[in-house]
């Protein structure tokens, strides 16, 4: 096998392998009116993210082994027509290989853990089949060599992110929250779809080389003129503030950790928000080229780290203070991509995911872990943090502890200024819809029909 | 290239010759035998006279000429690859519907409306003469107001389906009556093989058959009838309708070949209606209340991206829009079946009043979540090709209406989720006697397949919507 066919296959393999996995839990699950043993379908997962480290192993090795050389693998048009085509191509270069490693060891880690954490709980398999289908997703985000094929990740990230945070489905709280989760993810990924449109309006192609960064990424540049520049970049800023939870949208965050707690390690402790730092790191070149998509990038981190330390200081759950400190460092990382500190926003945020991933799933341990702690110090109780504290006078600090309780009203006022007058009018005009079907329907024996349903006997046989 | 036998007629004249043997059958059991045996018979000639098309490279198949007095010798009935595709597509969706919608005590006028609808439909679409074309695009309400006024249940619908068929058919009915009064003028002549080639279409024409395809596209402001129909008429002969797009199929045989050279002040209004409309009906479905008007809000939000496309009259734009036509056709049917499942099991489609049914029916909540991230376009599905082709088609004409447009499939989905959780999740509130049936998990299985098949290969239903896309072309 010649190397660059050992790449193809590897670069295949990494998102194709828990696919796989993924297609053959669901089917089994469908078909089959037992359901799959536990050990079979954990260990498939454990196997698939398995061969996805080696495989990322490998081409980071590759990588590195060949400095500012990308590997590409281009099967030529996933479709075509006229002269558009979807290109059916994936890079692996220095950016990618970073996340592939750390997202698959850290996948390992997760599912390992969640075999104990998750077992003998009904919804064992979905929740395995979920997490198969998400590295599937991240995979593909970040192997991408084109924003289309990238988005085609990035949908299947956040559907997989619902159906988690929505797991315990008995109940309306986790409903609620995946719902939520879902409308900011979909109005996000708008900008992500209109973003690809407009590159290739613009540039006639939406790849790293034809588009937004000749060069080795992260270090590129990009080739657009600046108007076009900032209108993308903007575009691209809004979806990456939907899937990192960033401020104005990031009110679903805390409400995410509803969904179980290795999920939440693995999404919103790292990989999932990540993907919103990493969509902005793919197209830095873009930001680079207009100061207005910089300012706005780097007006949106402070935004949110301000809002996020301040906020998380006030939770009461550990979960919630992660997602907050989660949110902190993320709006951190923006700033570094607005300043064009490229390497150091990679490094921050590998540092980031790892820890964040380690201390939430320590989370159900918390309790425990203190007391280890205060006993291995003899009873002493540790007075770390409290910077803000230190800094801000006392009459202001209770204002803002008001406001850190509210989240500083940021929901209450989307949802009182944006989403509540758009669902009245609709609810108006529904409501008005309604009376138009009923001036024209006879609905005399509608109660009949709810009392015979169609179902015949031989159907419930 | 021109076939010895009336192939296309027999093929046709199938599901009405069905249609007949229902009436006189004696049991329902048989009546059940004879739908599906006939829908699959449809089906698998469709499939052969396809092959041929895709073999010859295209062009089209004809019926023998029959000799029609004054008006010449001309066949009656012929395929092209566009509408050879629809054909396919709608009678995929009849054999899904007549074999898997939830079974009643006595289903023979359903089966028989379903199949008279079908085979209005299959000659709407395989006609080459203006007048059958007419006739049967107006008839496609018929049977379904036919099979209203034996029922002694339910709502009643035949008011509405009146109403859909005078607004729709009289315009179209008007413009007629205009063609052959003036002697087929400035380009729209009663053989469709001809229109076109003399120049624009009269203006007056042109404009009575918009007012047509309009309503029967349920855009604004002639939409209410949609979800409407959906949420109290026969749910299967109106999926029938939905898939079939009649409105669309109008637009692309008699208002593109006939635009002139006005077309771009014409398709640039046509693309505004068409985007608002689509972003009314998607902000509609995110708030409605019922599964079945959710479908008709989908649908006609649907059908206004597709008018978008349409018009767009570019290559990508056109195919997008009739990828999008067999992949909301296919998705649709499957979202209908499992709606259509739930009402059966709980007799209620309101989404207040459901609740938990995963517990007592996964197969089911599979198949409805399945239908409804292919309904809009989620990748893996066909309906993200189509949304990805009709999209760049757009934006290179419009490109506010392509944010648009993106807006409005956003809404659509979160609609859906909303649905989905609303319905399968949550507190049980209903409990569902039985999950889906075997029969009808087999046909929702196939119709997922294929959604789902060719949006992870669409590269053949892309080549043969390119042998289809010229006759898209002005």
């Amino acid at each position: 096998m010649s190397p660059t066919t050992l790449h193809a296959a590897l670069m295949i393999l990494v998102p194709t392998a828990p696919l796989v996995v993924f297609l053959a839990i669901s089917f089994a699950q469908l078909v089959s009116a037992r359901a799959l043993p536990e050990a079979v379908v954990g260990r498939s997962v454990l196997a698939a993210t398995a061969l996805g480290l080696v495989a990322s192993v490998w081409l980071s090795v590759e990588v590195v082994r060949a400095p500012g050389h990308a590997l590409v693998f281009d099967q030529g048009p996933w479709f075509a027509i006229g002269s558009y085509s979807f290109a059916g191509r994936l890079t692996v270069d220095g950016l990618s290989v970073v996340m592939l490693t750390l997202s698959s060891l850290l996948s390992l880690i997760g599912a390992r853990f969640s075999i104990t954490y998750i077992h003998r709980d009904p919804g064992f398999n979905r929740f395995f089949a979920l997490i198969a289908l998400f590295q599937a997703g991240l995979a593909l985000v970040l192997e991408a060599g084109t924003v289309d094929l990238l988005f085609v990740g990035w949908e299947l990230v956040g559907l997989t992110s619902t159906f988690l945070i929505a797991y315990f489905h008995g109940r309306e709280a986790p409903l609620e929250a995946g719902l939520r989760a879902f409308v900011t993810y979909r109005i996000c990924d708008i900008g992500l779809l209109a973003g690809a449109v407009f590159l290739h309006y613009y540039a006639h192609s939406s790849d790293a080389a034809g588009a937004w960064a000749s060069g080795h990424a992260p270090m590129g540049a990009a080739a657009l003129e600046p108007h076009a520049a900032t209108f993308v970049a903007l575009l691209f800023l809004l979806a990456a503030i939907g899937k990192s939870g960033a401020f104005p949208l990031g009110g679903w965050l805390p409400r995410a950790m509803e969904g179980p707690t290795p999920s939440s390690a693995l999404f919103y402790g790292g990989l999932s928000v990540a993907a919103g730092a990493y969509l902005l790191l793919r197209v830095a070149p873009l930001f680079a080229e207009s100061p207005v998509a910089r300012w706005i990038l780097a007006g949106v981190g402070v935004a949110t780290f301000v809002h996020a330390t301040i906020v998380g200081r006030v939770q009461t759950d550990a979960k919630s203070q992660l997602a907050y400190a989660s949110a902190t460092q993320t709006g951190l990382v923006f700033v570094w991509i607005a300043l064009d500190l490229r390497w150091l926003a990679i490094v921050h945020l590998f540092g980031h995911i790892s820890l964040r991933t380690y201390q939430l799933l320590r989370a159900p341990t918390l309790l425990h872990d203190m007391h280890r702690r205060h006993g291995a110090l003899g009873g002493e109780h540790l007075h770390t943090g409290a910077h803000l504290e230190r800094v801000i006078p006392e009459r202001a600090r209770a204002r803002l502890y008001r406001l850190a309780l509210s989240r500083f009203g940021v929901d209450a006022l989307i949802d009182a200024w944006l989403v509540n007058p758009i669902l009245a009018l609709a609810g108006r005009a529904e409501r008005l819809e309604q009376r138009f079907a009923d001036h024209f329907v006879d609905r005399r024996s509608h109660a009949d029909l709810a009392a015979q349903p169609e179902l015949h006997d031989e159907d419930l046989a | 290239m021109t076939a010895h036998a009336p192939l296309l007629a027999i093929t046709v004249a199938l599901p009405l010759v069905g249609a007949l043997l229902v009436t006189r059958s004696l049991s329902v059991a048989r009546a059940r035998r004879i739908g599906a045996l006939v829908s699959g018979l449809v089906v698998l000639a469709l499939a052969a006279l396809l092959a041929a098309l895709v073999s010859g490279g295209g062009g089209r198949v004809e019926d023998p000429a029959v000799a029609l007095g004054p008006l010449g010798t001309r066949p009656l009935f012929g395929l092209d690859p566009l509408s050879a595709v629809l054909a396919m597509t709608n009678a995929i969706t009849a054999f899904a519907v007549l074999v898997g919608a939830p079974r009643a005590r006595d289903e023979r006028p359903r089966i028989t409306a379903l199949l008279l609808t079908e085979g209005l439909i299959l000659t709407m679409v395989s006609t080459l003469d203006l007048v059958v074309l007419a006739v049967a695009f107006a008839g496609l309400t018929f049977p379904a107001r036919a099979r209203q006024r034996g029922r002694r249940e339910g709502p009643q619908s035949a008011r509405l389906l009146r109403y859909v068929f005078v607004v729709g058919a009289l315009p179209l009915a008007l413009a007629l009556g205009l063609v052959l009064v003036e002697g087929a003028p400035l380009g729209l002549g009663l053989d469709l093989r001809a229109i076109g080639s003399s120049g624009g279409g009269s203006p007056i024409v042109l404009g009575l058959v918009l007012v047509a395809v309009f309503v029967r596209m349920a855009l604004v402001p002639g939409h209410s009838w949609l979800p409407a129909l959906t949420q109290y008429g026969p749910l299967g002969t109106t999926v029938l309708l939905v898939a079939s797009q009649s409105g669309a199929y109008l637009f692309v045989r008699l208002v593109i070949p006939s635009l002139g050279d006005h077309a771009h002040e014409l398709t640039t209004v046509l693309t505004v209606i068409g985007a608002l409309s689509a972003l009314y009906a998607s902000a509609l479905a995110v708030v409605t209340d019922d599964l079945r008007r959710l479908i008709g809000w989908l649908s006609a939000s649907q059908a206004g991206l597709m008018l978008v496309g349409l018009s767009s009259l570019e290559p990508d734009g056109t195919a997008g829009a009739i990828v999008y036509w067999i992949s909301y056709g296919t998705a649709v049917t499957g979202l209908a079946l499992t709606t259509w499942a739930v009402q059966a099991r709980t007799g209620t489609t309101r989404i207040s009043e459901l609740g938990g049914l995963v517990r007592s029916a996964p197969r089911l909540t599979v198949a409805f979540a399945a239908f409804s991230v292919a309904s809009v376009g989620f990748p893996g599905s066909l309906g993200f090709v189509a949304e990805d082709l009709l999209v760049h088609g757009v934006v290179e004409a419009h490109p506010v209406f392509g944010v648009v447009m993106v807006i409005a499939t956003a809404l659509c989905g979160i609609a859906l989720i909303r649905a989905l959780f609303g319905t399968f999740f949550g507190p049980t509130k209903i409990d569902a006697p039985a999950d889906l049936r075997s029969r009808e998990g087999a046909v929702v299985a196939g119709l997922a397949a294929l959604v789902f098949g060719l949006g992870l290969w669409p590269a053949p239903l892309i080549e043969l919507v390119d042998l289809a896309r010229p006759l898209l072309q002005r």
